[in-house]
């Protein structure tokens, strides 16, 4: 296979989706050629009076068709291409699309006149945006053919070989040129064609130098954030040790194994092993930020989320009966929806948002989680009649440590990171997290809050992850690379 | 005499363990070197062992439960862990750990009880 694509763009995702959203561009664009093209025989031969000949009636008009049937392929075909280098690949397609349009115009050219043809600057044009898109060498290539078979045409006619088809409602008179006319007209022509390649092709080359500077410089981005991410786990952990150790040795004392203590040290003795327990929360929750942030998601795990959700449920019995809340899950959408999703990072966010909610809501207060289909994703809302959100800080809230002002931070222990995991995660999976403050459950003095997650049925890749992944064995060397960061 | 041996390179967690096992009427001896550990599990042949995962050197915890097992002592190992839980690590289905259980710091007498319990009664009724 031709190999059209530089070394450095290989498991460049951004460089392959450019070429990919370039090739539906030009597809596009190609349509309206097909239409303009139609047009400037109509109005040509209708409104202008061009006096179009026979031949080149038949030639435009199929031409125009010849492009519309291509084009139907090529737009139908692009789907199925993929992006690995080695393989027929989208770069390939425009390869493909270059040729197939620059046959095209060396039909109508020679149908329109040739030399006399206006339509020959639409090969100057194609040589710019071809410059742009494949590499250089190609496109010299592109340039020297059609000089060349531009100059043989030109000859032939000369010669009375071939007819010539120029538009005669554009000529008065001898349509004829001398031969110096004609010599150097190919010579401007051909310079023309080969100083745009190079200029084009210089400034494309500068992009792409820029552009692999950009991806070194992310590529070094992503693993100063994995080294960062380590080190954290690594100090967290060193942290949690010795609090843990000071937890344990509390409640021992707590539970007598030391021997009796009285009232008043068993008080102190409580609130001091529910601080630790309060920092180790915290400890836990860095722990689980900084994992996701090193985590790649696998999306093996098949997951039926109403049974998913009915179980998450279950784990909160307990806590909901402690404060007399109120459970209640809907399917609105009557369907069972089985999904391929990670089950440990799924549960995370189910389970926090209904701990948030359980949390927040008042004794006797409603939690409720409903499921829904939305065509190409589906929505999960758990909602509450709970304190609420202020309007201001709704989106403050998914920010690390930050919790919202009318929360009494007496009575509810927080560490305000349980919402930026479920963000976290969320994106993580392609998602997105709403919240609404009120929410459809509000009572007076309760406004509650509804938080919303739309998840896509098909994963794609969040918009920062740039290095999509083209071959397996990237795949593999990629996956090598976060195991032994973790 | 049910005897426990567990390593940890923690003394407090080492105290507060022996503490609780032994206030149930187990036999135990502790030591904070992995080395120690072994000669100690070698010597004494113990009915359940409680390793931590990271000692000094992270990681002694497994290497040394795969450097048992390969030997095939068979002695149910419960292994201490600390960030496990938090970041959702599935130990469970590894072959790479092969121990019994796990107990996430910060221990809880009545958790660590439980399980030493379970582990010993499993262990018995295998032989």
């Amino acid at each position: 296979m031709l190999p059209l694509i530089p070394d450095w763009a290989h498991h460049y995702g951004e460089f392959w989706r450019a070429v990919r959203v370039r090739n539906l561009w030009f597809i596009r664009l190609r349509y309206f050629a097909a239409l303009i093209l139609c047009g400037f025989f109509l109005i040509g031969e209708f409104l202008l009076d061009l006096n179009f000949s026979k031949d080149q009636i038949i030639a435009i008009l199929s031409i125009s068709f010849l492009i519309l049937i291509y084009n139907i392929i090529l737009h139908k075909v692009r789907n199925y291409v993929g992006s690995d280098p080695d393989k027929f690949n989208c770069l390939h397609l425009s390869l493909i699309q270059m040729i197939l349009d620059l046959t095209v115009l060396m039909v109508l050219v020679y149908y329109t006149g040739l030399i006399e043809s206006p339509l020959y600057l639409f090969f100057i044009f194609h040589m710019i945006i071809g410059s742009m898109v494949l590499p250089g060498y190609i496109v010299y290539l592109a340039a020297g053919l059609i000089s060349f078979t531009f100059t043989i045409l030109a000859l032939l006619e000369r010669l009375g070989s071939i007819k010539n088809h120029f538009i005669s409602g554009l000529s008065v008179g001898s349509h004829l040129h001398t031969l110096t006319y004609d010599i150097l007209f190919i010579i401007i022509f051909t310079l023309m064609l080969f100083i745009s390649v190079y200029i084009a092709n210089r400034i494309a080359y500068q992009l792409y130098r820029r552009e692999q500077q950009l991806r070194t410089s992310l590529e070094k981005l992503n693993e100063a954030e994995i080294t960062k991410q380590k080190y954290t786990i690594g100090v967290v952990h060193e942290i949690k040790t010795p609090i843990a150790a000071v937890h344990s040795i509390l409640e021992l004392i707590h539970k007598g194994f030391v021997g009796p203590i009285s009232e008043e040290v068993d008080q102190k003795i409580k609130r001091a092993e529910l601080r630790t327990e309060e920092s180790l929360e915290l400890i836990n929750d860095i722990l689980k930020i900084s994992k996701l942030k090193l985590l790649e998601i696998k999306l093996s795990d098949e997951i039926n989320i109403c049974e998913f959700i009915a179980k998450v449920i279950d784990t909160f019995t307990e806590s909901a009966k402690e404060k007399s809340v109120n459970i209640f899950f809907t399917n609105k959408c009557g369907k069972q929806l089985v999904v391929k999703s990670d089950k440990i990072l799924f549960e995370l966010v189910i389970s926090n948002l209904i701990a948030n909610s359980i949390k927040y809501v008042d004794y006797n207060g409603t939690v409720e989680i409903s499921l829904d289909d939305l065509g190409d994703k589906y929505s999960i809302e758990v909602s509450d009649n709970g304190i609420g959100i202020p309007e201001v800080e709704s989106k403050k809230i998914f920010e690390q440590f930050y919790r919202a002002s009318n929360i009494d931070k007496k009575i509810h222990e927080g560490t305000g990171m349980g919402l930026a995991i479920v963000k976290e995660i969320v994106e993580k999976l392609g998602g997105e997290i709403k919240v609404t403050s009120p929410s459809h459950l509000s009572e007076e003095g309760k406004p509650g809050t509804s938080f919303e997650i739309l998840l896509p049925y098909k994963f794609k890749q969040s918009a920062y992850d740039i290095f999509e992944v083209n071959n397996e064995d990237y795949l593999k060397s990629k996956n090598n690379f976060y195991d032994n960061a973790v | 005499m049910t005897l426990i041996v567990v390593i940890d390179d923690d003394p407090d967690i080492l105290d507060a363990s022996s503490l609780v096992l032994k206030s149930k009427g187990y036999n135990v001896l502790t030591t904070t070197n992995p080395n120690d550990g072994y000669k100690l599990i070698k010597e004494k042949k113990p009915n359940l062992i409680i390793l931590d995962v990271m000692m000094d050197e992270p990681d002694d915890g497994f290497f040394l439960a795969q450097k048992l097992r390969k030997e095939k002592v068979t002695t149910p190992i419960l292994m201490y862990t600390s960030v496990s839980k938090a970041i959702g690590m599935d130990f469970g289905k590894n072959e790479m750990v092969p121990v019994d259980d796990f107990v996430e710091k910060p221990i809880s007498p009545e958790e660590l009880v439980a399980k030493v319990t379970a582990l010993l009664q499993k262990a018995k009724e295998k032989k």
